[in-house]
């Protein structure tokens, strides 16, 4: 039989053993609660970070398209290379210690690396040799192919993967280069807009980064198991603007070329409005830069300006300088001139003067004005452009002939307060709101401010510093019933599921002049065009309404003494219905012309012919204006001489044989295919014949008909083109065969004929 | 004196000796109990229990080693299709910057000799903007015989020829 426990067993128990296990007991529970209570947060976060991997999932921007959905900025994928010096070195003693001789030395990896990447050897070499590092960024940014063959030669030499290794990364492209660039903007390095719609809508365009989270074994491979845990990257949002690709192009071309032929050195901006939505159909700022490397100057002009500085730059303060101007170009060519650049609008601005003198009835059509060539304002001389007077004009006349004392009196008759009201009812006190950033602010004279002088001044232009967009708004108000819109240029956003989010909404701000009014602008405008045979904007069987423009910078004048000129152009086509406007400035051409309508008013007229066939709005012909168009010269070769002669009279043209008349055509000049005005003629070769040439003449400066008769006594055909080529005035600018050269006769010279002056 | 014991019997002494306790033993109450079971059926059942237990588990793990094995195919076959996304938003990026309109155009006039149209090469026809619907079947009067071959070409289509 079992002994019962004793008293002295019972007291152990009770006062030694079980006070003993109650204390561990607790312990042990304290000990839990705080390991798995208390601290479980860090303790997982330890445990995570020991056994979990996560790799960031990057997520692209948004892309921009065009009003037809074509891509003007998208993001692709491009890699960073790494390089860890800490495990470099590792495995290089690993190869030295295992005595393994066909794999690459540290020089030898750093100098392929330099070779592929196309960094500096040395620097490479040197920041390999800090083992205390494990992180150091060789190269961002590095396109598909070189890390293909930088993959491969890491494959190949089975360098460790931890050692050299890439990651992904984002890069922003530009397909079409500098097209739309001073709108668009560009992107940092991480990414982030700066400047232009980039910037203003950054917001919707960055996505936001994922991420994925997987086990990893001790050598830090990833373990395959089910429960990896993933964050989707989401892309940001995408972006279609009113832009169209086609008149932006357009646009950026002619006006590259009239930034040429003129030597504008302050940059010339056009843009192109819907005059009903407030919709832009294309923006340009010329010279631009190339989105792609926007760091890079590229303006040629520029570019021989800083190297011209960097030649001379003999000491430091010079070179110093040439990095600041450097610098000041750079952020010049970023700039868009359209909304951020202030000017003096000119005559274009008498537009708005007599709408707002028309719709406050101070002024009618009948109404008379006479011009002595200057008017004098409270002692002040302000001059006409035409010193010798225009003698006495109604109101159409003075819009035509853009008279200076005309519209002071136009203006004065409106007196300061109404004509601040409709300034500011214009919208040329405040901002148009268009989504773009950096919008200036426009300069002008407070009511309180304006007396007679400043009166007189602003009423032509001058004065008040307006920006592009502004000028273009209060136009379209002119012309499209007196509504004034609010501009835009992103129509919708869309989300990468391809559900929009936002669509912008025209907007009409509100009506500033009567429906009536605007239709007598509008034909009062379409006048400026069509007068005296035509301005330099006219295209055949197009009703346009336009104005140019041509103030004088006095700011500049007042600073180097020299006067500059900034000329302009506004159109809407068509007249009697106006879907769209048209702005070109271009500010201080040299080239010897800077009337508005001989360097602007090209411009409109380049693009219009091929942009409105484009939008659908086509030419309508007179009878007399078809009877008059040029023809195309039929393919000839191999007919008899008299069926030859028959099918040049059936096209309106003039065949004349060299040599003798048997036989068949064997050449001719001008060729198939070629535009040749009627009544032209064309030279037949029947046989082996010379071909008979002669000396062009030079037709620079001449009219219409002296030109003509001087080409043709040469033995050629004179094609005239320029809107204003009926014009009396209009005299020739270029020519197609420079002067001097030896061309077959028979071919068609074209020569460019512009009306140089502030009329229309 | 009845009352006193009046017997011949010496004292017993015996009744005064201590009393040997006679235990009674109680005979085992035989209770006849079943027939044990074989050991060998249990030992079969245990090895049936052992395998199906095993065969759950070997289940269970083959399960989650082909759902790893699953997830890393899909997760493979994702990352090649984001690769194979990005690599075409990449080629489509350098298709779009070769055949720009700036491009095109020089290529057409420096490469190919070609020249834009102009406007005298373009005719434009003026048409008759009244809108109007064109109701198909007979125009006009037509003579006997069409009127007996429309008849035929009828019962032809709805006999289905």
């Amino acid at each position: 039989m079992q002994a019962a426990p004793t008293k002295r067993m019972r007291f152990k128990l009770n006062f030694v053993v079980l006070p003993f296990m109650v204390l561990l007991a607790v312990y042990i529970a304290v000990k839990l609660f705080g390991v798995s209570i208390l601290q479980s947060d860090m303790l997982k976060a330890l445990a995570n970070s020991q056994q979990m991997q996560s790799i960031s999932i990057g997520a692209h921007r948004g892309t921009i398209y065009d009003r037809n959905n074509k891509v003007l900025a998208q993001s692709v994928t491009v890699w960073q290379v790494i390089l860890s010096p800490r495990d470099l070195y590792i495995y290089e003693k690993d190869n030295i210690e295992n005595e393994i001789e066909d794999r690459p030395s540290r020089e030898d990896i750093c100098k392929k690396l330099s070779e592929i990447l196309e960094v500096d050897y040395e620097n490479l070499l040197e920041r390999s040799k800090n083992t205390k590092n494990a992180f150091y960024i060789v190269k961002r940014k590095v396109e598909k192919e070189t890390i293909d063959k930088l993959n491969q030669y890491l494959t190949e030499n089975t360098v460790a993967s931890n050692a050299v290794y890439t990651i992904e990364e984002s890069k922003r492209e530009y397909p079409n280069g500098s097209l739309l660039s001073t709108v668009l903007g560009f992107t940092n390095y991480d990414d982030d807009g700066v400047y232009g719609i980039e910037a203003y809508y950054n917001d919707y365009l960055k996505g936001v980064d994922g991420k994925i989270m997987f086990a990893k074994d001790k050598d830090g491979n990833q373990m395959p198991v089910a429960n990896d845990i993933k964050y989707d990257a989401v892309d940001g949002n995408s972006i279609q603007l009113t832009i169209d690709e086609v008149l932006q192009y357009y646009v950026e071309k002619y006006l590259e070329l009239a930034v040429t032929e003129n030597k504008v050195q302050e940059r010339a901006t056009a843009i192109i409005m819907n005059v009903n939505t407030g919709a832009i159909l294309a923006m340009a700022t010329t010279p631009s830069f190339d989105p792609n490397s926007p760091g890079e100057l590229y303006s040629q002009t520029d570019k021989e300006y800083i190297a011209q500085l960097k030649a001379a730059a003999k000491d430091e303060e010079a070179l110093a300088f040439v990095e600041s101007e450097e610098a000041r170009l750079r952020e010049r060519q970023w700039k868009n001139k359209a909304i951020t650049e202030l000017y003096y609008p000119g005559s274009v601005f008498k537009t708005v003067t007599g709408a707002s003198a028309l719709d406050e009835e101070t002024v009618s059509l009948e109404s008379t004005f006479n011009c002595s060539g200057s008017e004098n304002v409270a002692g002040t001389r302000i001059k006409c452009w035409r010193t010798s007077g225009h003698g006495t004009l109604d109101f159409t006349q003075a819009m035509v002939k853009s008279c200076n004392p005309s519209f002071i009196k136009i203006g004065q008759s409106l007196g300061v307060s109404s004509f601040v009201k409709y300034f500011k009812a214009f919208g040329f006190a405040e901002k148009t709101g268009i989504d773009l950033p950096g919008e200036a602010q426009s300069l002008y004279v407070k009511e309180e401010d304006m007396g007679p002088v400043e009166l007189a001044s602003s009423s032509f232009g001058q004065t008040n510093k307006v920006t592009a967009i502004q000028m273009i708004t209060a136009f379209a108000a002119v012309v499209n019933g007196g509504k004034l819109v609010t501009p835009y240029i992103v129509d919708k956003i869309i989300d990468n599921n391809g559900n929009v989010i936002k669509t912008t909404q025209p907007t009409v701000k509100r009506q500033v002049i009567s429906e009536e009014t605007s239709e007598t602008m509008r034909k009062v405008l379409e006048e400026v065009v069509v007068a005296n045979g035509g301005n330099n904007a006219y295209i055949t069987g197009y009703r346009l309404a336009g104005k140019s423009g041509t103030s004088e910078k006095i700011d500049k004048k007042n600073e180097t003494g020299t006067m500059y000129y900034v000329s302009t152009f506004a159109s809407a086509a068509p007249a009697n219905n106006p879907e769209i406007a048209m702005l070109v400035i271009a500010d201080e051409p040299t080239g010897g012309q800077f009337y508005g309508s001989a360097v602007a008013a090209p411009v409109v007229s380049a693009v219009f012919k091929e942009g409105l066939p484009y939008l659908g709005i086509h030419p309508q012909y007179t009878a007399e204006e078809l009877e008059d168009m040029a023809t195309t010269v039929p393919y000839l070769v191999g007919l008899e001489a008299m069926r030859a002669e028959s099918n040049l009279t059936a096209k309106g043209l003039v065949a004349e044989f060299v040599g003798s008349r048997d036989g068949v055509v064997t050449k001719y000049y001008p060729s198939t295919g070629d535009s040749i005005p009627k009544g032209g003629k064309v030279v037949i070769y029947m046989g082996d014949e010379e071909t008979q040439k002669s000396t062009v003449p030079n037709v620079v400066g001449m009219t219409l008909e002296e030109a003509n008769i001087a080409i043709t006594d040469a033995g050629f055909n004179m094609m005239s083109s320029g809107g204003a080529v009926n014009n009396a005035d209009a005299k020739a600018v270029s020519q197609s065969v420079s002067a001097g050269s030896k061309v077959p006769k028979g071919t068609v010279i074209e020569v460019k004929f512009i009306v140089n002056d502030e009329t229309g | 004196m009845q009352k006193y014991n009046k017997t011949n019997l010496a004292y017993d002494l015996s009744r005064f000796e201590t009393k040997e306790k006679t235990q009674v033993v109680k005979q085992p109450e035989i209770v006849a109990l079943p027939e044990a079971k074989s050991k060998t059926g249990s030992i079969i059942k245990c090895l049936l229990c052992a395998a199906v237990a095993f065969g759950l588990l070997f289940a269970m793990i083959s399960n989650k080693v082909q759902i790893s094995a699953l997830n890393d195919n899909i997760n493979k076959s994702n990352t090649a299709i984001l690769e194979a996304t990005k690599d075409n938003a990449r080629l489509q990026a350098m298709l779009d910057s070769q055949v720009t309109l700036k491009t095109i155009e020089q290529k057409a006039s420096e490469e190919l000799g070609l020249r834009k149209a102009s406007q005298e090469q373009t005719e434009y026809i003026k048409t008759d903007t009244v809108k109007k619907i064109e109701v198909s079947g007979e125009v006009g009067e037509s003579n006997f015989s069409t009127k007996i071959k429309n008849w035929f070409d009828n019962i032809l289509e709805y006999l289905g020829f």
